[in-house]
């Protein structure tokens, strides 16, 4: 018999917007690292057979460059999970998974600066993304903060990381 | 010119159909589109009644490359099996060249042999 | 089997989304994806494929229409079970035809099943097919559960051994 690959401990759920008894529209716990080529095209189909074209377009973005991030700088324990929710004001996306403490910092450091200049770090994030040949820094959070215009959240615990991007419906 | 060589075969997006001289059909791709009895089953008809209008003695298909199909799909060589066993000694044998590595050709196909008589004949590769 | 047997644990991938033939072939190709990446077993991957291909056709032909009727699906992948749960709310009719189905189709091993299956199908060639439980057993190697719900949906789980 092959050996079986299953997850355990399960990775812990994404950081979540619903309220008791509201489902998600997506969740994914991978126990191995996710392929994004065959997961987004997916992502992609789904938001637009359920939003608009322009927020299924927001949507793949900020799951990519979540798990693009997370994928970048995830610990070695490669669990990740994946959540798409909507709820009567918002939609959000949110991934969830470990790393090192010195990745939470710089973190918490980005989102800070996201928060009051995002602009100002897109650009500075793209000049350095191009300046450091092909090495993308943090560029895919201040992506999802200018060119998605989605609000970015962060929940911690202990060495898990919950990121999530939401806007209004 | 044979009838065989005159069907029209259906045009879908993720199936293909190819007929070749003398007695060969060979399908590829998957099945898994709401009714492929009303997009497929007159194709089926037309390859059964062409077959015994040119009066062969056996029409090989080879389903080898059709990777998967739903159970609505399973049930057009069913219907198949069911006009070739009714045609008798006047008909052709219909003989099924099948990948034993897929499960629903090994699966399908051992069963369809069974209820099909001696003019079903699948050949497992 | 008729049961009110849940998969044991949260699952590892959930969907929801409407009842429409256009996610399909995306959902499905999707979870045997996962399928084959979590377990590293093509064969099963394969068996999970076909019981979606199955329990979505379903489950979409037989909705009722409106906002309540989301499909929601879940893919439970543990070391010993394998579980794909549809849950749906069908027809009512549909709703006894399945329940019959069901219970006629555990009077028989799996394989009596299928071939049973086919000689109906072949008896009634304007009859509908029919095949897709029996095939399920036989093919995919999967019990299959049935779950009524108070709200008034359904659950149908097909539970397998990797």
């Amino acid at each position: 018999m092959n050996r079986v690959n299953v997850p355990s401990p399960r990775p812990a759920p994404a950081i979540s917007s619903l309220g008791a008894g509201e489902r998600p529209l997506i969740s994914v716990s991978w126990d191995h690292s996710p392929q994004l080529e065959q997961f987004l095209p997916f992502v992609n189909a789904y938001a637009k057979g359920r939003f608009s074209n322009s927020m299924a377009e927001r949507i793949t973005l900020a799951t990519n460059e979540l798990l693009d991030n997370a994928l970048r700088y995830g610990s070695l324990a490669r669990e990740f999970s994946f959540r798409l929710e909507m709820n009567s004001s918002s939609v959000g996306v949110s991934v969830r998974n470990s790393t090192v403490q010195t990745r939470i910092d710089m973190l918490v450091a980005q989102l800070k600066r996201l928060e009051t200049t995002p602009e100002q770090v897109y650009a500075s994030e793209l000049e350095r993304s191009a300046l450091s040949s092909g090495r993308r820094s943090m560029l895919g959070l201040a992506r999802i903060r200018h060119e998605a215009e989605m609000q970015l959240e962060l929940a911690l615990e202990g060495q898990d990381v919950s990121l999530r991007a939401f806007c209004p419906r | 010119m044979s009838k065989l060589s005159q069907i029209e075969i259906p045009n879908l997006p993720s199936f293909e159909l190819s007929i070749s001289q003398p007695a060969s059909v060979a399908m590829r791709g998957t099945i898994a589109i709401p009714d492929p009895g009303l997009a497929l089953g007159g194709c089926f008809r037309a390859l059964h009644a062409a077959a015994l209008s040119d009066g062969l003695p056996e029409l090989r298909v080879d389903v080898r490359q059709l990777t998967f199909v739903n159970s609505s799909a399973i049930r057009l060589f069913v219907d198949w099996a069911s006009w070739v066993s009714a045609a008798g000694s006047g008909g052709y044998m219909l003989r099924f060249c099948t990948d034993r590595r897929i499960t629903w050709q090994r699966t399908s196909f051992a069963v369809l042999q069974s209820l099909g008589g001696k003019r079903i004949s699948v050949e497992a590769q | 089997m008729i049961s009110n047997l849940p998969p044991s644990n949260e699952p590892l991938v959930f969907l929801r989304f409407r009842p429409a033939w256009a996610y399909i072939d995306g959902v499905r190709e999707f979870c045997r994806f996962f399928c084959q990446a979590t377990y590293k077993q093509d064969e099963l991957a394969e068996r999970a494929r076909l019981v979606l291909q199955e329990t979505l056709e379903n489950a979409i032909k037989y909705s009722t229409p409106g906002a309540l009727s989301e499909l929601e699906l879940e893919v439970h992948a543990e070391k010993d079970r394998f579980a794909i749960a549809i849950t749906s709310r069908p027809d009512p009719r549909h709703l006894q035809n399945l329940k019959t189905e069901l219970e006629h189709l555990t009077l028989l091993d799996p394989e009596a099943a299928y071939v049973a299956a086919f000689v109906r199908a072949a008896n009634e060639p304007e009859a509908s097919a029919r095949l897709g439980l029996a095939r399920m057993r036989y093919e995919g190697r999967f019990e299959l559960l049935l779950d009524e719900q108070a709200d008034g949906r359904v659950r149908i789980t097909a539970v397998g051994k990797p």
